[in-house]
């Protein structure tokens, strides 16, 4: 229940008032790379540790990660495919060579075909992905949030105590 | 702005967190190591690997497994060895481009053929040692094996089998018929059109006339149409002459193909006495064929796993440096496809550089004994290895009674082309029991000498398999398990197991060769021999029985047409050439008579 609570307070509160449109359209676009791509790879370590560094929406990380889970299962064979044409580009076969025998960049799993191409997918959806989501949000806040605030149980999950352990991760505005 | 744009704040979670990740792969490296164990194993294999636990000291740089199990891909609830304890020490720095390279590594507590309680068969199969598998069941198949017969000895020999239409000397009969009776229409047509009697009737009348004519008695009119007469004759007859030499040049050349086609007979028949004899399968007591009848279904089912490790070797071991492609990992995702690319001077993907074990066979049986082994080179690229991988077992001790045991193997996989070869010697073990249904016969060979010698080069195979015994024991098999009892007589069967039971020793040789894919074999055996000895002393009258009613039969059934058209050849020649060269000779005859009868008139 405390789990559930928390995690409707961190989808609501993205979308409503933690942070600028900016803030959280990165948090959003960048957390898309946690569901895109397989979880248990060096580059979202890497991207985990950038949006807690930097000043990122940490519940719109969330939501994109769990709006884009979904999209990764279902775009897979897409990602495949492509990564197979990329892993079969002779013209990057001495740049992979040298990254799959380079320490810590092997761990990367860039040889792998759905990696590599969900990551693709990935870098090249990014930006758009930000831009659409910076300007859904300050949409959205200017429309529908007026009218959500209002509700009894927005002012519920507001209230309750778990929400200032959230606030800890809730960027300044 | 570094200020606004860093959370400081998230600095300690995010310590934490690391801390975290950190015991997680601490409390799971080793379930890790296990899996990536029994995953690796199960894609080298071909069949399950297990590990009861695996123990990672990164710094000490060693891998311990406890209960490692590798299951046969041939056979799933045995495995192919089981080792109480693999100690590897490994090197640190490939971990870090996720290579494996182990320096040594050292089995204890090793065992081989030991059962399982669930099946090693791997789900999904392995699409590789899959298709391995279903190409080595496919050779097994079409595998040319020749038939052993016997059901036809000692029965009335059913010559109503051959029937007349599949006789090639029938055929033959048939179409030169066929060819004689329209030659002989055609020419006959063309005689008929040619009618020699006026014209030849036409010369008589005219020499006769020139020899009785006086010129000064027919006067000038008279004389200048007897010359007339005599030229329209003498070109008449110059024509008639040559469409008769035409004629009779076709006639004598249909003729000359007839005497070749008849000629084709005795060639003919000789087939259909062989075609006839198949059709009653009388086996052929040669001797290298009957080994192979007898043992070719054993010795192929024994060679398939042999083969298949050979193939595999390529698979696991691949030549070149090109990039390779492999199943990603297991994951909730799509595993995708991992494409790995070897590079000149760094390690490969997996080498086992050196490995010693040991272990012993405990029991009484023959194979007992203490046994010391090495492998070496064991790699995923062995180009970048640049050494062939090397594999030796020998016994270091045990019973004196106990036989020597060597076994190399080099997989020479370093170059373009690939050059394995395996050489394994056996003295005094237990051989296997080879169930015989094509003679009724289980043979137990008992201990005795196992030598393999193969090479490989390139896809071609060459090698022998010899099996030496001199303690082996015969059981007939009941009728439900042998193929050779339906439809042979007791008689035979009693002499068939009169025949092997009498043989004390066993020396069988199973000759490979060929294409790696598709290798054939050529088995030659003591017991083949002694089969077709016995046979031929015992049933060497009634096979020449059945050869002789088989000829008999073929003979009844081809003469009749062969002589038809003989007799036919024979009424050409005796009838239209007969009469074409009668035309001929009396108009040349005429010709000459009518050329010397104008000369003696010109003359008056």
């Amino acid at each position: 229940m405390y789990t559930l609570l928390r995690l409707i307070q961190k989808l609501i509160g993205a979308l409503n008032s933690d942070g600028t449109p900016a803030q959280v359209g990165a948090g959003i676009a960048v957390g898309t790379i946690f569901g895109l791509t397989p979880l248990v790879n060096l580059h979202n370590l890497l991207a985990l540790i950038l949006v807690l560094l930097f000043r990122v929406s940490l519940p719109a990380v969330t939501l994109g990660w769990l709006v884009s889970i979904p999209f990764g299962f279902a775009l897979d064979p897409l990602f495949d495919g492509i990564g197979n044409s990329i892993l079969d580009l002779p013209v990057l076969e001495s740049t992979l060579r040298t990254i799959t025998n380079t320490p810590i960049l092997a761990l990367t799993n860039v040889n792998n075909s759905v990696v590599l191409g969900s990551v693709v997918v990935w870098i090249v959806s990014v930006l758009p992905m930000y831009a659409l989501a910076r300007w859904g949000v300050a949409l959205y806040r200017r429309t529908i949030y007026a009218r959500v605030r209002q509700t009894k149980f927005y002012r519920a999950v507001r209230a309750s105590k778990v929400y200032n352990v959230y606030r800890l991760f809730r960027p300044e505005l | 702005m570094i200020t606004r744009l860093f959370r400081w704040t998230a600095i300690v979670p995010l310590s934490l967190l690391l801390l975290l990740l950190v015991v997680l792969w601490l409390l799971y490296v080793d379930r890790f190591v296990q899996h990536t164990v029994e995953d690796y194993g199960a894609d080298l294999v071909g069949a399950r690997v297990d590990v009861e636990r695996a123990d990672l000291r990164l710094g000490e740089g060693r891998v311990s497994l406890s209960g490692l199990a590798v299951a046969n891909p041939d056979s799933p609830m045995r495995n192919l060895l089981e080792a109480r304890e693999v100690v590897a020490d490994i090197r640190m720095q490939p971990l870090l481009t996720k290579k494996l390279v182990v320096q040594e590594i050292a089995i204890r507590g090793l065992r081989f053929g030991t059962e399982r309680s669930t099946s090693g068969a791997l789900d999904p199969p392995n699409p590789s040692s899959g298709r391995l598998m279903r190409e080595i069941a496919e050779w097994r198949e079409a595998l040319r094996i020749p038939p052993l017969n016997l059901g036809s000895l000692g029965k009335v020999i059913n010559v109503a089998g051959i029937a007349a239409d599949s006789l090639e000397s029938i055929r033959l009969a048939r179409a030169t018929l066929a060819f004689a009776d329209s030659a002989r229409r055609e020419w006959e047509s063309r005689l008929v059109a040619l009618n020699p009697a006026p014209t030849i009737d036409t010369a008589r009348v005219l020499i006769d006339r020139l020899q009785s004519a006086n010129p000064l008695r027919l006067g000038v009119t008279g004389t200048a149409q007897l010359i007339t007469s005599s030229r329209q004759v003498l070109t008449g007859m110059t024509q008639l002459r040559s469409g008769l030499a035409q004629l009779d040049s076709s006639v004598q050349s249909g003729l000359q193909t007839l005497g070749g086609t008849v000629r084709q007979f005795d060639a003919a028949r000789d087939r259909d006495y062989r075609y006839a004899r198949s059709l009653l399968r009388l086996p052929s007591f040669e001797a290298p064929d009957l080994s192979l009848a007898i043992f070719g279904e054993a010795a192929a089912a024994r060679l398939t796993s042999v083969l298949y490790w050979f193939r595999r070797a390529e698979d696991v071991l691949p030549p070149g440096l090109q990039p390779r492609r492999f199943l990603g990992p297991k994951r909730a995702r799509r595993p995708g496809t991992t494409v790995t690319f070897p590079k000149p001077g760094e390690y490969p993907r997996f080498l086992l550089e050196q490995a010693e074990f040991d272990f012993s066979l405990e029991g009484a049986g023959a194979a007992a004994g203490n046994y010391v082994g090495s492998l070496a080179g064991v790699t995923t690229a062995p180009a970048l290895y640049g050494r062939p991988m090397v594999a030796t077992v020998a016994k270091s001790g045990g019973p004196a009674s106990v036989g020597n045991v060597t076994v190399r193997a080099v997989v020479d996989h370093t170059g373009s082309v690939v050059r394995d070869s395996l050489r394994a010697v056996i003295e005094r073990i237990q051989l296997p029991v080879l169930t015989l249904p094509r003679i009724g016969v289980q043979l137990a060979l008992g201990q005795g000498t196992n030598q393999l010698s193969l090479q490989r080069e390139a896809g071609r195979l060459s090698g022998h398999w010899m099996w030496k015994s001199d303690e082996i024991s015969w059981t007939r098999l009941t009728t439900g398990d042998s193929l050779v009892v339906q439809g042979v007589e007791p008689r035979i069967r009693d002499l068939l197991w009169r025949t092997v039971s009498s043989v004390r020793t066993a020396d069988i040789d199973i000759g490979i060769s060929g294409s790696v894919s598709r290798p054939e074999l050529d088995i030659r055996s003591n017991v083949g021999r002694e089969i077709v000895q016995s046979f031929r002393a015992e049933l060497g009258r009634e096979i020449a029985r059945a050869e002789r009613e088989v000829r008999a039969e073929v003979d009844r059934l081809v003469a009749p047409r062969v002589a038809e058209v003989r007799q036919r050849v024979a009424n050409i020649e005796g009838d239209i050439a007969q009469r074409i060269g009668v035309d001929r000779e009396r108009v040349a005859e005429l010709r000459g008579e009518l050329e010397v009868a104008l000369r003696r008139w010109a003359m008056r």
